[in-house]
């Protein structure tokens, strides 16, 4: 069971009938599934170590995948959730990114103890592969990553209607890899261009700024982080630049005859301003920070770090903040 | 009666000394009635120190002769080196007359033979006389510290001054030092506050990821250069962590912040109770997966040098080769005609093998997870291997 846990903040406890503590939301892959899972309290109201049973926010799926890409898309398969609150809402809603699917659905609470009512799903194009999602600061849209076609989507959040579609970005350049702008990593391998097809990428994350004027997304093949800035109060995105997550300096395979690869499988900002975009590349084995931009969202590269297979990242500024 | 005369000439025998005995002293001391002793030398030195000893416990009763310098004296006292070599030549005016010491030249043998020749009354006479020339010696003393106790009340005032200062400097620093001390060992080094960094990493060797971490990564991120110093690792007992949250809450993927009602009183902590360490703290970090906590002892360090900072390249203005150069990522799923995309990525998989061979960790590279948290690992393994061996499926997440 692979799950995608995201921290909702207290949903239980926006409609008074939840459990007392905030639920870690878990998109469970396999079944597409979405649980609920709480800490719990001692007898002196202390939180503990201990996690509580996970409550089911959403059933299994069943057999509903949308089979356009067969082996991913035999089954509903969730790949991430995120709470959000609809502006001009109170409650907190839940997205659910359905790769398996095609869909991007809309939760919001029930009337019962930690179950959430389905308000509207939307149809992805077939084989898009909705995988990860995030949100405007206000709360306004949600912008959702497309793993199998490179695309990102914008969408329109109502507190009553499923998410609406406004605008659908290529995460890949034209010519199907970083652009001509990127300054990509030249790979090695002689064998490249005589036995490679059409290379395949696979977007996979993606993170919004808090002052809600860049977007960054991050696809894996062409191992690029390809920056959008916002317009119309981010209601549409336009793609700014196209990075390469890392160098060729950065690939220690001294074969090359075999591929190298950065495969950047997360992305963060980090630092008070979020003045640093932190890259978490899989098969480089290295974690690379950018400065970025805040005016244009442009990235510079800065530093690199060994970190074996890193897979998801989390920064966190200590001592947390009371 | 010998013994005695010892300790006497032990207390007394730093406040005289021995005359050394010439023409003139001759002539005074055969002059008068008191007794003296003389030790004619003529080289030998053995038994100068105890005769020096002895002169102090007797003052005015001892004599010395160097033949060697003075021969007309000896020579008048019919006293030649012939009879003893150069062993010296002892004897004892009586106050009429000189008597030869015929014995050993031995200490003790010449106390014996001075306590013999001496009467009780002069014994008297001469422990007088040197108890009042060491009181002498003191009252001159005394005198002499009288006359500086002017100066040294002065100087005393501002060494007592002086001492009180450095006693009170050295007082705030040593308790400053042991503030420090407790206020270093009551927390970890590496809690300074500052931005950290976790990085969950693949456990296992995947069919789409070489996976060669070992669990939990920690890290500091230094934000005047953006580079990232390792702090840590741990096993969480979970392979292949693919997510990360922290409680409290705060954004994640840039959104808002949550809104969350005012938590009850009963979850508030507790106001005198102390801030939780960091490892507590950080202990309730979600780990993805199975919702399972990390264990305890995350913060445990362990020796990662694999973990080295990478010196930066140097910016290329390499432009991206074309697309057709480039490498898909997923090699390894199994072919099929369903979809292009999933046949593209199976070819180019054929074409890509791995770029490092089969992963290489010294044991001091590998996390110091506990036996606890190894078996665990070990379990969830072997129970993954074989859900994939009983039903394959798409593994790319």
């Amino acid at each position: 069971m692979a799950l995608i846990a995201q921290p909702n903040g207290g949903l239980g406890e926006a409609h008074g009938k939840g459990p007392a503590s905030p639920l870690v939301l878990a998109a469970n892959y396999d079944d597409g599934s979405v649980v609920g899972v709480g800490a719990t309290v001692d007898a002196k109201g202390r939180r503990t170590a201990a996690m509580a049973r996970p409550l089911m926010l959403r059933a299994p799926a069943g057999e509903a995948g949308s089979k356009v890409v067969a082996e991913r898309q035999a089954s509903p398969h969730a790949h991430c959730c995120l709470p959000v609150t609809p502006k001009g809402q109170a409650e907190q809603h839940v997205l659910v990114a359905d790769l398996g699917a095609d869909t991007v659905s809309q939760y919001a609470p029930g009337a019962g103890a930690a179950q959430l009512h389905l308000v509207g799903s939307l149809a992805a194009a077939a084989g898009a592969g909705p995988r990860h999602l995030a949100a405007s600061p206000d709360g306004a849209h949600a912008y959702c990553v497309c793993e199998l076609d490179n695309t990102l989507l914008v969408l329109r959040l109502h507190a009553d209607k499923p998410p609406e579609l406004r605008q659908r970005v290529a995460l890949l350049a034209a010519d199907g890899g970083a652009g001509a702008g990127a300054g990509g990593a030249p790979k090695k391998g002689k064998r490249a261009a005589a036995e490679t097809p059409t290379p395949a990428s696979f977007a996979s994350a993606i993170i919004a700024s808090r002052d809600g004027r860049h977007v960054y997304a991050a696809v894996r093949g062409a191992d690029i982080i390809v920056t959008l800035q916002t317009e119309q109060g981010g209601a549409r995105l336009a793609v700014v630049s196209r990075t390469p997550s890392g160098e060729a300096a950065d690939l220690t395979c001294p074969d090359e005859s075999r591929w190298p690869a950065h495969t950047p499988r997360d992305i963060k900002l980090a630092g008070p301003r979020e003045e640093l975009l932190l890259a978490a590349n899989q098969d480089s084995h290295s974690i690379v920070s950018f400065r970025r931009d805040a005016d244009t969202g442009g990235l510079a590269r800065l530093s690199i770090v060994e970190s074996p297979s890193p897979c998801c990242l989390l920064p966190l500024a200590w001592p947390p903040p009371s | 009666m010998v013994y005695p005369l010892l300790l006497l000439l032990q207390a007394a025998m730093a406040h005289a000394s021995v005359v050394t005995f010439d023409a003139e002293t001759m002539g005074m001391v055969m002059g008068a009635t008191a007794p003296a002793f003389v030790k004619f030398d003529f080289g030998e030195k053995q038994l100068d120190a105890f005769w020096d000893q002895l002169g102090d416990a007797y003052p005015g009763l001892l004599y010395r002769v160097d033949c060697t310098q003075d021969q007309p004296v000896c020579a008048a006292r019919s006293v030649t080196s012939s009879a003893r070599g150069l062993q010296p030549v002892f004897k004892f005016w009586t106050g009429s007359s000189f008597r030869r010491y015929s014995g050993e030249p031995d200490p003790k043998a010449l106390v014996a033979y001075l306590q013999n020749k001496l009467t009780d009354e002069q014994v008297q006479t001469l422990t007088d006389r040197s108890q009042a020339v060491a009181d002498r010696k003191q009252q001159q003393q005394q005198q002499q510290q009288q006359r500086n106790q002017p100066t040294r009340a002065g100087e005393s005032a501002a060494d007592a001054e002086w001492r009180l200062q450095v006693l009170l400097g050295t007082l705030a620093a040593g308790a400053l030092s042991i503030y420090a001390l407790i206020k270093y060992l009551g927390r970890s080094p590496h809690e300074q506050p500052g931005i950290f960094v976790l990085a969950g990493s693949y456990t296992q060797r995947l069919t789409h990821v070489d996976g060669r971490g070992d669990g939990l990564y920690l890290f500091r991120l230094h934000e005047a250069d953006g580079s990232l110093t390792p702090v840590s690792c741990v096993g969480v007992g979970v392979p292949n962590l693919s997510y990360l949250c922290a409680e409290p809450p705060r954004p994640i993927h840039g959104g808002a912040l949550p809104r969350s009602p005012p938590a009850p009183a009963r979850r508030r902590p507790h106001p005198r109770r102390a801030p939780l360490p960091l490892a507590r703290r950080w202990r309730r970090v979600a780990a993805s997966r199975c919702g399972r906590m990390p264990r305890a002892g995350l913060l445990r360090t362990c020796c990662t040098p694999a973990l080295a900072q990478r010196p930066l390249p140097a910016p290329t203005a390499t432009l991206p080769p074309p697309p057709s150069h480039r490498r898909p990522p997923s090699h390894r799923h199994p072919p099929t005609a369903a979809h292009p995309l999933t046949a593209t990525r199976h070819q180019a998989g054929r074409a890509r093998t791995c770029c490092t061979p089969r992963r290489r960790r010294s044991p001091r590279a590998r996390c110091s997870a506990s036996s606890s948290t190894r078996a665990a690992r070990r379990a969830s393994r072997s129970s993954t291997t074989s859900v994939r061996a009983a039903a394959p499926r798409a593994t790319w997440r």
